[in-house]
């Protein structure tokens, strides 16, 4: 259909999504499971984000002073539908991949996901938030917008640097001189 | 009526030409963000968050409206030319408004999109300042279990009722309320889940978590799909104005489709999605019985009535943000981080506490609708002008943008490694078709729903029947039980006709 999906399309699309490359050879092995096993991604999300509710509750603190019901009492509620959810979905999941046939995979296969690209966006990022503070707005900001500008396919890194600096710099001018945000001026406030 | 005279003071406080300039500001960035594919108002409002910070109240308000009309529109604009409506609530004026843009008539639909988000977002605001008062007297009716139940109302409508699985609007929606305990219990004081991380402490901002999984979650989404398709951009000629044939067949539509909008604004169910598909439905079926369907053909009453019913359900979202302190949407709930910063507490006592800026801010809004039409009637393709921008640049751009906002507006760089974080959940969720509005509303209502349940609780001293013993609790629940039932035969319905 189109590149970009919102929330609700997205649904449909991942249904044209390839399966992923990276499978687990055992799984890979067994050729009447073809479906991405990989969906399975959203369960363990969940059963970590359990985890570390779990491992919050444990540890926590309780003022005496407290009264019931005190600051455990709804998240142990909402981590215990985590885990359910992700039962469920481990469970859906499974299922629905032990019924496709091996031929609807092929039919649907369309360009495979570009993780190097996704992976240099955040690489970017983290790069970003590593030098912000030391270099400064205006150096931290070209490096990400060039790191982005990248990852998303662009071949012309000097002209690239040229725009990211420049962008970099306008949003400096307009935000920092022009409305008095605090951006931080890294080694360029040295001067 | 004694609303009048508050209204037309308050028009007297906002219209000063510095302010015109702020909501004409707002107008413009609010639409240009809304344009961008994937960022939606919501979006719009989060970026310039930290922009309105530098600005007194009013005129802070005042550009803000300009940014949640312009959002509003620019997802509209996006979805015509381009069939990527910028947000799910553009979804439903995309399918026939594209087909007109293929037909030709780009211009047309963009002007009847434009002439319907104003009349929607108009009679909402109308129906918002005169009967706020009346809602802020009904809202002292409510105690901790009445929200409690609207926010239960609100959590299963948008994860079973709207998403297409339950069992992933569901994850959704639990993975919005983990990140909602982060901080500080404001009942006990108790520090929960922050690690000890005084960066923590107080809670992550609805700002990150809608800039991280909005925008961060898009641009990964984009990257990760580089190699697929894209669809053309259409140019736009012709006349921005509508013949007189065009606007009677319209107006109706308009109508109709702020009907639909009205109520949605009220009631929690995450926004103008329901709506604006009720209104498009509505239509279609109305068009079968003419002599010459339109329909899948470009007919200019599809845009024109989920148009109007988006921005009606915009409108009155204000009223119950403003007079419940209920924010039905993440738009509404980031404007309800603004009002915190500003030391209002919306809510029933608003009115009573700072009258002047509720007005003022009332006021805004009608200015705000009537600076988007006159800016996006003849200019609407310029807009689309920014869809012409090289992807990789755009995309930079607004990565750039979402640190900029998520780092002004905190100021601390956990916030910015958080925003990556999430960006990464924002991420995974795009990739295996979870709905992302459940995360949003969940964030945005979980406190609340946290605080009004230990509360019902703590009065009753345990009883859970106290969650169920007044008539808007039984109602609500009732009426949620409803929904939850037609939906469920609906979707039997169609998987046994799949089947055959």
């Amino acid at each position: 259909m189109n590149t970009h999906d919102t929330p609700t399309q997205a649904g449909a699309a991942t249904d044209q999504l390839p399966p992923e490359p990276t499978l687990d050879p055992p799984e890979a092995l067994e050729e009447d499971q073809p479906v991405r096993l990989d969906e399975l991604a959203v369960p363990a999300l969940l059963v970590a984000i359990g985890g570390y509710l779990t491992y919050g509750l444990v540890t926590m603190e309780v003022p005496a002073s407290a009264s019931w019901p005190g600051p455990g009492f709804f998240p142990t509620i909402i981590t215990g539908l985590l885990f359910v959810v992700a039962a469920a979905m481990t469970v859906q999941i499974l299922r629905a991949h032990r019924r496709t046939h091996p031929s609807e995979r092929a039919r649907d296969e369309g360009p495979p996901t570009d993780w190097k690209a996704t992976g240099t966006i955040v690489a970017a990022f983290l790069l970003f938030a590593a030098v912000l503070v030391p270099l400064g707005w205006i150096l931290a900001g070209t490096v990400l917008f060039w790191g982005v500008a990248r990852g998303l396919g662009s071949r012309r890194p000097v002209f690239d640097l040229l725009v990211a600096l420049g962008t970099s710099c306008l949003i400096q001018l307009a935000f920092s001189a022009g409305l008095g945000l605090r951006l931080p001026p890294g080694i360029l406030g040295w001067f | 009526m004694d609303s009048l005279p508050l209204l037309l003071e308050g028009f007297a406080a906002a219209l000063t030409p510095m302010n015109l300039l702020y909501v004409f500001f707002g107008a413009m960035l609010g639409t240009a963000v809304g344009v961008l594919p994937g960022l939606g108002s919501s979006m719009a409002v989060a970026l310039l968050l930290p922009v309105t910070f530098t600005l007194d109240p009013t005129g802070a308000f005042i550009m803000f409206a300009g940014v949640y009309f312009g959002g509003l529109f620019g997802d509209s604009i996006s979805g015509i030319l381009l069939n990527t409506p910028g947000n799910s609530s553009a979804i439903a004026s995309t399918f026939e408004g594209h087909k007109m843009a293929l037909s030709g008539r780009a211009a047309q639909a963009l002007a009847t999109a434009a002439i319907g988000a104003f009349s929607g977002g108009l009679i909402a605001t109308t129906l918002v300042a005169f009967g706020a008062p009346l809602m802020a007297e009904m809202a002292t009716l409510f105690g901790p279990a009445e929200y409690f139940a609207l926010a239960v109302f609100a959590f299963v409508a948008i994860s079973a009722v709207v998403a297409d699985s339950v069992l992933k609007g569901l994850a959704a929606l639990l993975i919005g309320l983990a990140i909602a305990f982060v901080g500080i219990d404001a009942q006990s004081g108790a520090s929960r889940f922050t690690l000890g991380i005084p960066q923590f402490f107080d809670g992550i901002s609805i700002i990150v978590v809608t800039v991280g999984m909005l925008a961060l979650g898009e641009v990964f989404y984009i990257a990760s799909r580089r190699h697929h398709p894209t669809t053309a951009l259409i140019t736009t000629q012709g006349r921005p104005w509508l013949s007189l044939r065009e606007m009677r067949q319209a107006a109706p539509a308009w109508l109709r489709g702020t009907a639909y909008g009205l109520p949605f604004g009220v009631i929690p169910v995450g926004g103008s999605e329901i709506p604006t598909f009720l209104a498009y439905g509505t239509e279609r079926r109305l068009d079968r019985r003419r002599r010459h369907p339109m329909f899948g053909r470009g007919a200019i009453q599809g845009v024109a009535a989920p148009e109007a019913a988006g921005n009606a359900t915009a409108g009155t979202a204000m009223g119950a943000l403003l007079t419940l302190g209920l924010p039905t949407s993440s738009t509404a709930a980031i404007m309800l981080a603004a009002f915190v910063q500003y030391g209002m507490q919306p809510g029933p006592l608003l009115f009573e506490t700072n009258g002047d800026l509720v007005w003022t801010l009332l006021a805004s809004l009608f200015i705000g609708l009537v600076v988007l039409l006159i800016l996006n009637l003849p200019f609407a393709p310029l807009w689309a002008k920014l869809l012409v921008v090289p992807r990789q640049y755009l995309y930079s751009g607004i990565a750039l943008f979402a640190a900029l906002g998520v780092y002004a507006s905190g100021g601390s760089l956990a916030d910015v490694f958080l925003l990556i974080g999430i960006g990464l959940i924002g991420f995974l969720l795009r990739r295996y078709g979870l709905p992302l509005a459940p995360v949003l509303i969940a964030v945005v209502l979980g406190p609340l729903a946290e605080t009004e349940l230990r509360r019902t609780l703590a009065i009753s001293e345990g009883d859970a029947t106290a969650l169920i013993s007044s008539g808007i609790t039984i109602t609500l629940y009732t009426l949620l039980a409803a929904a939850m039932i037609a939906v469920a035969i609906v979707r039997l319905r169609q998987r046994s006709r799949v089947d055959v």
